[in-house]
């Protein structure tokens, strides 16, 4: 896809989400006149956590994950000409980096791959949070893909001060190596991209709060424990939890909101 | 123009003569893995910042590279000045994790040790007030024990600490040939561009990379620092970036 056709794809679904959220935003005035709960001092009103929701939910891009996922990773690869591009999500458990999505050669093989912080370019990238190109990548990868990659270029996803993971091109089309401009744009894509993807980690996790059973609520937050700049979205995501739990009634204006929403693009 | 006060040639000769004999080097990093044969010939020690009873403290001990990264920084810094003594700080734990803090314990070992040059290719864009004026303190200690500090700054936002204090060399990288090509901005908060583009690097496991990076670049302005100490020992930092401005290869615009 074109990167023009895609930021246009995405305004557009930014636009008609906005418009959604102005209508929803009435009918949740209209719905919590006055908030369901006495409010606590010192904290928001539930119908003011419920904007805070919808005011982040405003941000959605409104595409399908793979769909958003790939126009990323095709933007990866073109804004430094390589023959492909990857993301590498954080796994605190484990302490290892994991491949969430790629393109271009042999991705289909590293989606899962597991990359050892010690010892590794990837490693070195999150962990000094620095753009680092290098040669060769990684003979582990090379023997999972069965491809000989010449060379890398990292960037961190940094959001808030937590790394969250990275994304990389490897095989620079148009020279031998990847160069300084190249890391130095690679550096304000990845700022970029970090965004978008911690967006779409937070909508993955409502998605399970509020699709999923309540008892598995507590173990969905667990996720976003990595993300500590998110502390106003846990807060406002565990009072959505409890209020759900309190007044169920209000679940069903949840639902529909997110289904709205999901509906869009 | 101080320039035209400075003998460009001399202070070249002082850089090629200098292999770094007497000098102490330190690179405060993810350790190093001097079993590497690059290393064959160098003269090291090693110490680790640790937690002890709720403190932070350096010890001696193996020092093994956790990242790979201060095995590469250590390599070029080898290379350029062979005859320096390497001071491998640790101050990456076993997970890998940094804080200003474990730096500043980093560089107090250095100042105990009497270290003349200490390494730092890391940044951070986002300290606080207070570990600012904390670390400030140390760097400020480092100064008064004429210890030279040469800190990477970020690839993007070409800014943060240490590289930000005023005594301490930052850098960039730039794509230079040969180690012994720089370029010097006098006032400006990046100072000195260097080599580190394709930087062939050794890396634990006794292999190699090519490296492009600022963190690459910084041990090249650390080695030549190294070379210029060991022909005239006991310079302070302002001499040091003074000597360096004459031999820079850009020219500054007046």
């Amino acid at each position: 896809m074109d990167i023009l056709e895609a930021i246009e794809r995405v305004s557009k679904a930014v636009e008609a989400v906005s418009h959604e959220i102005e209508k929803l935003k009435l009918q949740a005035v209209e719905a919590f006149p006055s908030g369901p709960h006495p409010a606590q001092p010192g904290r928001p009103e539930a119908d003011d956590r419920l904007k805070m929701l919808l005011g982040y939910l405003t941000l959605s891009p409104g595409m399908e994950e793979d769909e958003l996922l790939n126009t990323l990773l095709n933007c990866a690869q073109q804004v430094v000409r390589a023959e492909g591009a990857a993301l590498t999500l954080y796994d605190d458990r484990k302490d290892v980096l994991i491949f969430r999505a790629a393109t271009g050669v042999a991705s289909d093989k590293i989606i899962g791959w597991e990359v050892p912080l010690i010892n590794s370019q990837h490693g070195i990238a999150f962990r000094m949070r620095q753009v680092i190109s290098s040669t060769p990548i990684n003979r582990a990868i090379d023997e999972v893909t069965g491809i000989a990659y010449r060379n890398v270029l990292i960037a961190p996803l940094v959001i808030n001060d937590e790394v969250i993971g990275t994304v990389s091109a490897v095989n620079k089309i148009t020279a031998d190596h990847f160069t300084p401009q190249d890391v130095e744009d690679y550096s304000g894509f990845a700022a970029l991209a970090a965004h978008i993807i911690r967006q779409r980690i937070r909508e993955c996790n409502l998605k399970l709060i509020f699709e999923g059973d309540a008892a598995q609520v507590p173990l969905e937050l667990a996720g976003l424990k990595d993300l500590t700049g998110d502390a106003d979205l846990l807060e406002i995501i565990q009072s959505v939890v409890a209020i759900g739990r309190r007044s169920p009634e209000m679940i069903p204006l949840c639902k529909q909101i997110i289904s709205a929403l999901a509906s869009m693009g | 123009m101080i320039e035209q006060l400075l003998d460009r040639e001399k202070v070249t000769e002082l850089i090629e003569r200098g292999k770094g004999k007497g000098v102490k080097v330190g690179i405060l990093d993810s350790g190093v893995d001097f079993k590497h044969s690059a290393f064959a010939d160098c003269v090291h020690r090693s110490f680790e910042v640790r937690e002890s009873h709720g403190n932070l403290v350096a010890v001696e001990a193996p020092g093994t590279d956790v990242l790979g990264h201060g095995t590469m920084c250590a390599g070029v810094i080898h290379r350029i000045a062979p005859e320096a003594e390497l001071y491998n700080i640790k101050t990456l734990d076993e997970r890998g994790q940094n804080s200003p803090a474990k730096v500043i314990c980093g560089i107090q070992c250095a100042i105990a040790q009497g270290l003349h040059v200490l390494n730092l290719s890391l940044v951070s864009l986002n300290m606080s007030r207070n570990t600012i004026v904390d670390m400030l303190y140390w760097v400020e200690r480092t100064y008064y024990n004429r210890m030279i500090l040469v800190a990477a700054t970020d690839n993007r936002q070409k800014r943060g600490f240490p590289g930000d204090y005023s005594s301490v060399i930052a850098v960039d990288f730039q794509h230079f040939q040969d180690f012994r090509s720089f370029n010097y901005y006098p006032g400006k908060s990046v100072e000195m561009e260097a080599k580190g583009v394709y930087v062939e690097a050794p890396f634990p496991g006794n292999t190699y990379v090519s490296t492009t990076c600022t963190s690459i670049a910084c041990p090249h302005v650390t080695g030549l620092v190294a070379r210029l100490l060991s022909s005239m020992p006991g310079l302070a930092s302002f001499q040091v970036k003074t000597l360096l401005m004459a031999a820079r290869s850009n020219s500054i615009e007046t």
